[in-house]
C-alpha cells in the first residue's frame, strides 16, 4: 500500500494567480500570521518544537532549538534572514516556491519574525533567480500595500518589514555564515562557529541576533500553526525524529523530473514511483539522494524511509540534504559526474582554508589527467588521502560537501577509475554497465 | 573618468537606506555600478563606489572579484549561459553546449567578433527539473534543445541586452515588478 | 633494521617518522619564538593582573590561563608546540591556514566530545582536554602541509625567506618530506614590485590573510585586500595601483612565506649570514625598537624589535627603508675646512679639530665667554650634548646653548602612545599622523577599532569645530607658531582637556636634559612644562649681529630648520665661525667654516628620551664608515685639546648613574 501523500506547502500550488494577495487570502492566506502576531513568542516556539521541523535547507538542524536561541525581549535588532541562495546542485524546490508561492513565503517570514521577535527579514535571493525575485517582491509589495508590513501591523504594535537582497554568483553564500557576511558586503566567506564565537543567535548579522533559516523551512511555519506541532508531527512514516513533509526535486534519468511534496518516510521506491520512475528502457545505477553533497547511493536498497535517518542509514550517504534527489541510469559515466562535481566545487571554494582551497584544486588536476588518459594506478590512493586531509578540516562544509561524491564514487565505483585508468575512457557505462 | 550621476547616487543612497551599514549596499551597489559602466566594472567604477560608501577600494575589489556575476572585462550583449552541471550535464548539456560553440563559430568562454554573443559554460541554475537549462539574462530557457538554441539566437539579435542593463541593478520597490 | 615495519613511502606514518624535529624545541624563526615569547608574557601579566583564570590540560598537564586565552596560548603556556601560519598574537584570529588543529575535548549543547578543531580559534574553557601530539592531529598536520606544499613553487633557493621561512621549519618538523603532487603548479607573475619597497610573489602565497588583516587591523588603510575566490585568490593593492602605506614593511615581516619580500634586502644576505643587533630608530621621535641587521659590518635591513610601550612589533617605513642611508654614498667622510678663497676643501682631522679649538681660544679671550655660543643636537645622544656642554660651558664659559629650533612649548605629552590606545575621542591637528607620528597613528587605529572617533583638523581654529570634551585627547605637532599654540592652550582649556605637544625629532628634549638649560634640568619640568626656549633667538640674533663670532653646531640644521629662515640665513651668512658635524651636507653645512663627518645612528651609542619620555639607551651595531668618527669621540678629543681630558671610555661613562631621577651635570 503506497503512503499516502498530503500536500501542506503545494496544497494550493496550482490554483490560478495564488501569487497574488487576493487569490492567496482568499485560500485562507495570513490567517495564520493573524493568529501569530498575538501569539507569545514562545508559544510558537513550542508549536514548532512538537512539530520536529527540521531545517530545509540541507543541513536539518532542528528549527526550534535555532529560534530558542534568541534573547527573550527586543533590547536590540533582531534579524531574521531566509536563505534563498540555493545553489546545491540538483535542487530547484526554493525557485518554484518563490515563483508559485511567493505569499506563503512572506507570511512564513511574518510568522517566524514574530517567534523570534525580530522587525527586520533580508531575503537573500541568488543573482540568477530574477524571476523568483520579482515574485517575491511583488508580493512583498502587495502585503505592504494591505498592512501585513509596516508599522504596528495589525494593530499589534509591532513592526515588520522585509527587504530582498540578491547575491551575485557564489555558491558558499548558501552557507549560512558566509551568507551573512555577504549580506553585510563582505567576500561570501564562512564565520566562526561556537566554540569560537557566539551563536549568531547571540552576536550575528552587524554583530545582533540573527538566524539563517531555508526558504521551504519559513515556508512550513504557516502549515504548523494551522495544524498546530503536534498534529504536523503525526504526518511522516519513518524515523520519528523526521516529521512532516518535504519538496523534493526529482532529476536525472526519471520520466517525470519535477518538485514534489512528499511525506517523510516514504519509501524510497515510492518517492522514484512518484517521478515516474527511471525513464524508460533503462535501470537505476546509482542516485544522488539530496544535492550533490550527499554522494552517490548503492542502487540498492529501496525500500527504506526516505527520510533525514533512513538515508544515511541505509546509503552511507550523507543523507537528506536538501532534497535535490538526482537518479542516474546506467548510461552515466560515473567518473564523469563525479569530475563535473570536483570542478564545481573547486570552483566555488571561497579560497579560506587550505584543505578545500588546495585540496579541490589538486583533486581537479587530479581528474582532469585521469579524464585525459594520463591517470596511474597510485591516483585512486592519492585522492583518497587528500579526501582525508580535507574531511573534519575544512572551515565549512563545503570541503565536506565536496568529498562525499568523490569517496562515496570511489566507494561504489572504483572500476570506473580503473577503467579511465587503465583504457583513457568508462568502458562501463559505455557498455550500460550497472557494476563492475 | 566618474561616470556616477546625481541619480546613480541617490539610487545608492536609497540601497543604502535599507541597511544598518553602508557596507551592506555593496552588492546591490555594484549592480548599479555594473549597469552604469556598461556592463562590467572597470577598477573606476569600483572605487567611485568605494568613494560613494566609504569603503576601502581593495574591499570593493575584493567583494567585486569574489562574485561570478560582476564581470571584471567587457560582456556580449547577450550571453547564453548554459548549465554543465550534472543533472543538465547527464541530460545532454555538454552536446548542448557543444551545438552552440559550433553554431556561433566560438568556444565556450568567448565572444562572437562583433560582440553580440558569447557562449558560458555556467554552475547549477535551479533549473534540474528540466534539464539542460539555460540562462540569457533574466530568463531561463528550460527543456532546451537545438531548436531552442536557434530560436534564441534569431530572436535576441532584436531585443535589448541584459548584460549591459542587469536586470539585478533595479530597485526592489520600485519598477514593474 | 630487523622488526622495523617497513612504511610504505608517502604514507603518512611514513612521513611521521621522517620528522624528528619536532615539539616545542623545534627549529624556529624569530617572529615565531617572539609569538610564544609574548604570548607567555601576557598570559603571565593577565594572571597577575587577576584576570579570572581557567583551568585545562594540554597534553597531559594542568595549566591555568586568563579567560580570553585561546587554545593554541595556553598551549604555549603549557609548553606544547603547535604549528601555525595565519594565527598571529596581534591579529584577530580567521583559523584559515588549519596548521593549529588539534584534539579538543570540551562540552557542548550538554555532549562532551574530543574533535579536530583549529585551536587558534577556540577560547580555553574549564575542563578542556587537549593533545597536540595524537596520530590524528599528526595526520592532520602532515595534511595540512602536503596541500600548502602543492601548489608552493619550490623557490628555497632563490627565496628570501629562506632560512628564516615557518613554512620550511613547519615542514621539517610537521610536514611530508616529499612531493605526490605531478601536475602544474599555479603560476603568476613572479617578482612583481608593487610598491617602492615590497615585491609580491603571488605563487608563493598561502593565503594566510596576514597581510589584508595587517592592512585593515592594523594600519587601518586597508592597502592590500584578497580579489578572485578560491585557488585563484590573490593578494595585491587595489587592481593596478601601489602599496602606498608607510607600515608597508610589516607584511614582509609576518608573511609567513616568500609571498611579501624587501626590495631593498633582496639577495643582500642569508639570515644565517646577517646579524641582528638592537637599536633605535632615530628617523623621528617615536623611538621604534629595531633590530638593525648587517652582514660584514654593512647594514643591510631593518626589522623590528618587541618594545609593548612604542612600536610594539612594528615598523614604519620611514625608518625599516629610509636607514638605508646609513650606506648612503652621499655620507660625508672626510673632514672640511673652508680655504682663503672661501671653498670648502678636503683636509685631515688633526687640521680640523685644530682649527676648531684654535678659534675658539682665540674668540673667548678677545671677545668673551658669549661671544662663543653652541646648537646641541635634537638627533643625536644626550651623551653628544652632555660633552658639548662640557666643552662649551663647562671649558668656555658660555651660556648660549641654544637647540631647540621649534616654538613649540617644551612638554612631554599627557597622551603617551600606549595611552593612546584607550582614549574615546582623538583629535590630530596639522598632522599626517600615519608619517608624522606613526606609533600614535597605529595606537589611534586600535583605539578607533574598539569604538573611539579619531578626527583630523588642519588648524587649531578648526578645533572649535571638533566637539572637544574634557575626555578628548588633543594631539598637536611641534612646528606650529608661537601664536598657535596659544590658541590651542585656549580651546582646550575651555574644553576641560588638555593637548599634547608631540616632537618631530628623536632626541628633541636630550639637549635640555644634557643641561643646556642650567644646572637643574629636571625631567620632571618637562612633565609640568616650560615655555619654548628663547636661547636659539638670542643665539641667531647674537650671529648675525656679529656679537657671536663662534658657532659649534652639533648635528643640527639651523638654516634649514629654524621656522625664521631669513634670521638663520643671515646669522649663518655672518663673518662668524661655524664649526658643523653632519653624516650629510645641507644648509647649514654649505655655510660652515669645518665640517666633520660624524658617525650614524648605527655606527655610535647613546641614549635618546623619546616623543613621550621614555629614555632608550644603545650600543653601536657597525664600524663607522670610513672616515666618520662618532660624535662623542670628537668633542672627547676637542675637549681633550681645550686642556679638559675626560675620564671617559664609552658612552656609558658619560651620564651619571640614576640620570633622570636627578638633575644632570
Amino acid at each position: 500500500m503506497p503512503v499516502e501523500q498530503t500536500q501542506l506547502l503545494y496544497r494550493h500550488r496550482n490554483v490560478p494567480g495564488i501569487n497574488r494577495l487576493e487569490t492567496y487570502v482568499a485560500h485562507g492566506g495570513y490567517e495564520q500570521f493573524r493568529k501569530a502576531v498575538a501569539m507569545d513568542p514562545e508559544a510558537i516556539i513550542e508549536e514548532v518544537k512538537v512539530s520536529g521541523l527540521r531545517g530545509r535547507g540541507g543541513a536539518g538542524f532542528p528549527t526550534h532549538i535555532k529560534w530558542n536561541a534568541f534573547p527573550k525581549n527586543r533590547d536590540v535588532e533582531h534579524y531574521f534572514i531566509i536563505n534563498a541562495d540555493e545553489g546545491e546542485p540538483g535542487t530547484a524546490k526554493d525557485r518554484d516556491l518563490m515563483n508559485a508561492l511567493p505569499h506563503l513565503l512572506v507570511e512564513g517570514c511574518l510568522c517566524s519574525m514574530v517567534a523570534v521577535r525580530a522587525a527586520k527579514c533580508y531575503i537573500y535571493i541568488r543573482g540568477e533567480y530574477i524571476e523568483p525575485w520579482k515574485s517575491v517582491q511583488k508580493a512583498i509589495n502587495e502585503a505592504y500595500a494591505a498592512g501585513f508590513l509596516g508599522k504596528n501591523v495589525l494593530g499589534s504594535g509591532l513592526d515588520f518589514d522585509i527587504y530582498t537582497h540578491l547575491g551575485a554568483g557564489a555558491y558558499e553564500c548558501g552557507e549560512e555564515s558566509a551568507l551573512m557576511s555577504s549580506l553585510m558586503g563582505e567576500r561570501g566567506m564562512p564565520r566562526l562557529k561556537p566554540p569560537a564565537a557566539p551563536l549568531p543567535m547571540i552576536s550575528g548579522v552587524w554583530k545582533r541576533p540573527s538566524v539563517v533559516n531555508n526558504v521551504e523551512t519559513a515556508a512550513t511555519i504557516p502549515a504548523i500553526l494551522e495544524l498546530g506541532g503536534a498534529k504536523y508531527a503525526e504526518i511522516g512514516v519513518g524515523s520519528p525524529r523526521s516529521r512532516g513533509t518535504k519538496l523534493f526535486s526529482v532529476s536525472g534519468h526519471v520520466n517525470k523530473p519535477g518538485i514534489y511534496e512528499i511525506v517523510l518516510g516514504t519509501p524510497f521506491s515510492e518517492v522514484l514511483d512518484i517521478a515516474g520512475g527511471v525513464r524508460d528502457g533503462h535501470q537505476l545505477k546509482t542516485y544522488i539522494p539530496g544535492g550533490s553533497s550527499m554522494g552517490f547511493a548503492p542502487p540498492t536498497p529501496l525500500d527504506y524511509p526516505f527520510d533525514y535517518e533512513g538515508i544515511p542509514q541505509n546509503t552511507q550517504t550523507l543523507g537528506l540534504g536538501s532534497g535535490g534527489l538526482m537518479i542516474f541510469d546506467e548510461t552515466t559515466d560515473v567518473f564523469k559526474v563525479t569530475h563535473r562535481l570536483v570542478d564545481f566545487y573547486h570552483h566555488e571554494s571561497c579560497g579560506k582554508c587550505t584543505p578545500c582551497r588546495e585540496g579541490l584544486d589538486w583533486l581537479s588536476k587530479i581528474y582532469a589527467r585521469i579524464a585525459a588518459g594520463g591517470g596511474r594506478e597510485q591516483d585512486i590512493d592519492l585522492i583518497w588521502d587528500i579526501c582525508d586531509s580535507i574531511r573534519g578540516k575544512s572551515f565549512c562544509a563545503l570541503g565536506e560537501g565536496a568529498i562525499w561524491p568523490v569517496m562515496t564514487s570511489l566507494r561504489l565505483f572504483r572500476h570506473e577509475y580503473l577503467s579511465y585508468i587503465q583504457h583513457g575512457r568508462n568502458t562501463y557505462s559505455e557498455a550500460g554497465q550497472l557494476g563492475a | 573618468m566618474a561616470k556616477f550621476t546625481d541619480d546613480t547616487k541617490r539610487r545608492l543612497d536609497a540601497l543604502i537606506a535599507r541597511y544598518p551599514t553602508s557596507q551592506a549596499a555593496l552588492l546591490p551597489a555594484l549592480w548599479v555600478a555594473q549597469e552604469v559602466y556598461g556592463g562590467w566594472l572597470p577598477p573606476e567604477a569600483m572605487q567611485e563606489v568605494a568613494d560613494h560608501l566609504g569603503v576601502p577600494a581593495s574591499d570593493v575589489a575584493g567583494v567585486a572579484t569574489f562574485y561570478t556575476m560582476y564581470n571584471k572585462r567587457p560582456v556580449a550583449h547577450h550571453r547564453i549561459e548554459i548549465c554543465q552541471n550534472v543533472a543538465c550535464m547527464v541530460n545532454g548539456a555538454d552536446e548542448l553546449i557543444g551545438y552552440c560553440e559550433r553554431k556561433l563559430g566560438i568556444h565556450a568562454g568567448e565572444m562572437t567578433t562583433d560582440g553580440t554573443f558569447s557562449v558560458e559554460r555556467v554552475e547549477c541554475l535551479g533549473a534540474c527539473c528540466h534539464a539542460p537549462a539555460l540562462m540569457v539574462g533574466s530568463t531561463y530557457y528550460e527543456n532546451a534543445t537545438e531548436q531552442t538554441v536557434d530560436k534564441l539566437i534569431a530572436e535576441l539579435a532584436d531585443m535589448p541586452s541584459e548584460s549591459v542593463n542587469p536586470p539585478q541593478s533595479q530597485m526592489p520597490e520600485q519598477g514593474e515588478f | 633494521m630487523v622488526g622495523t615495519p617497513i612504511l610504505k613511502p608517502d604514507s603518512w606514518e611514513h612521513n611521521i617518522a621522517m620528522s624528528t624535529q619536532n615539539g616545542p624545541d623545534r627549529p624556529k624563526t624569530p617572529a615565531e619564538s617572539a609569538d610564544v615569547n609574548k604570548v607567555v608574557t601576557d598570559t603571565k601579566a593577565a594572571q597577575d593582573a587577576g584576570v579570572p583564570m581557567v583551568s585545562l590540560v594540554v597534553d597531559g598537564k594542568s595549566v591555568s590561563v586568563p579567560k580570553g586565552t585561546l587554545v593554541i596560548e595556553a598551549a604555549f603556556s603549557a609548553g606544547s608546540d603547535v604549528p601555525y601560519f595565519c594565527y598571529h598574537p596581534r591579529l584577530t584570529s580567521v583559523g584559515a591556514c588549519r596548521m593549529c588543529l588539534a584534539s579538543v575535548e570540551l562540552e557542548m549543547f550538554g555532549q562532551r566530545r574530543a574533535s579536530i578543531m583549529a585551536t587558534c580559534t577556540v577560547p580555553a574553557a574549564d575542563g578542556m582536554v587537549i593533545k597536540t601530539t595524537t596520530p590524528d592531529v599528526k595526520k592532520a598536520q602532515n595534511g595540512v602541509l602536503e596541500l600548502i606544499l602543492a601548489n608552493h613553487p619550490l623557490d628555497c633557493p632563490v627565496c628570501d625567506r629562506g632560512g628564516e621561512c615557518p613554512l620550511q621549519n613547519m615542514t621539517i618538523s610537521y610536514g611530508p618530506p616529499n612531493t605526490r603532487f605531478i601536475e602544474d603548479k599555479r603560476r603568476y607573475v613572479k617578482a612583481l614590485p608593487i610598491s617602492d619597497h615590497v615585491v609580491l610573489d603571488r605563487e608563493r602565497c598561502i593565503t594566510c590573510m596576514r597581510c589584508t588583516r595587517f592592512a585593515s587591523e592594523i594600519a587601518g588603510d586597508s592597502k592590500l585586500g584578497l580579489i578572485n575566490r578560491g585557488a585563484q585568490s590573490e593578494v595585491g593593492p587595489f587592481l593596478g595601483g601601489t602599496f602606498d602605506s608607510n607600515f608597508s614593511g610589516n607584511t614582509i615581516e609576518i608573511c609567513p612565506v616568500g609571498a611579501l619580500t624587501s626590495r631593498q634586502f633582496r639577495f643582500k644576505g642569508r639570515p644565517w649570514e646577517v646579524k641582528s643587533s638592537d637599536s633605535i630608530c632615530t628617523k623621528c621621535s617615536n623611538g621604534c625598537n629595531i633590530a638593525v641587521g648587517h652582514r660584514m659590518g654593512e647594514v643591510v635591513r631593518i626589522n623590528g624589535r618587541v618594545n609593548e610601550d612604542i612600536n610594539e612589533e612594528w615598523t614604519c617605513d620611514k625608518g625599516k627603508f629610509g636607514n638605508a642611508d646609513v650606506n648612503s654614498s652621499e655620507r660625508l667622510t672626510v673632514p672640511l675646512i673652508r680655504d682663503a678663497h672661501g671653498v670648502l676643501v678636503e683636509t685631515d682631522w688633526d687640521t680640523a679639530l685644530s682649527a676648531v679649538i684654535t678659534n675658539m681660544q682665540f674668540v673667548s679671550e678677545n671677545y668673551g665667554a658669549n661671544a662663543i655660543a653652541a646648537f646641541g643636537t635634537t638627533t643625536g645622544t644626550i651623551e653628544d650634548n652632555v660633552l658639548l656642554g662640557k666643552l662649551v660651558h663647562g671649558v668656555f664659559a658660555s651660556s648660549n646653548l641654544a637647540y631647540q629650533l621649534t616654538q613649540a612649548p617644551r612638554r612631554l605629552p599627557k597622551a603617551t602612545i600606549v595611552s593612546v590606545e584607550s582614549a574615546k575621542h582623538i583629535v590630530i591637528v596639522g598632522m599626517d599622523l600615519p608619517y608624522d607620528q606613526p606609533m600614535y597613528y597605529l595606537r589611534s587605529v586600535k583605539a578607533q577599532r574598539n569604538g573611539a572617533t579619531v578626527i583630523s583638523v588642519q588648524t587649531p581654529s578648526d578645533l572649535n569645530g571638533a566637539n572637544l570634551t574634557s575626555e578628548s585627547v588633543v594631539l598637536v605637532p611641534d612646528t606650529l607658531s608661537a601664536a598657535d599654540y596659544e590658541a590651542i592652550k585656549l580651546i582646550t582649556l575651555a574644553a576641560g582637556c588638555d593637548y599634547s605637544v608631540l616632537v618631530s625629532d628623536a632626541n628633541a628634549y636630550g639637549p635640555y636634559l644634557a643641561g643646556f638649560d642650567g644646572a637643574d634640568a629636571w625631567v620632571d619640568d618637562l612633565h609640568t612644562g616650560l615655555p619654548a626656549s628663547e636661547v636659539a633667538n638670542h643665539v641667531l640674533n647674537g650671529l648675525a649681529s656679529g656679537a657671536i663670532k663662534h658657532a659649534f653646531v652639533l648635528a643640527s640644521d639651523p638654516v634649514g630648520a629654524y621656522a625664521d629662515n631669513q634670521l638663520s640665513n643671515r646669522a649663518f651668512s655672518s663673518d662668524a665661525f661655524v664649526v658643523v658635524t653632519s653624516q650629510f651636507m645641507n644648509a647649514t653645512t654649505a655655510k660652515a667654516s669645518v665640517v666633520l663627518p660624524v658617525a650614524s645612528f648605527a655606527e655610535t651609542a647613546g641614549s635618546y628620551l623619546n616623543v613621550d619620555g621614555q629614555l632608550q639607551t644603545v650600543d653601536a651595531v657597525v664600524p663607522p664608515k670610513a672616515g666618520t668618527r662618532p660624535q662623542w669621540q670628537v668633542l672627547l678629543e676637542l675637549n681633550a685639546r681645550a686642556g679638559n681630558p675626560l675620564p671617559v671610555f664609552n658612552p656609558s661613562d658619560v651620564l651619571p648613574t640614576g640620570f633622570l631621577q636627578g638633575g644632570s651635570e
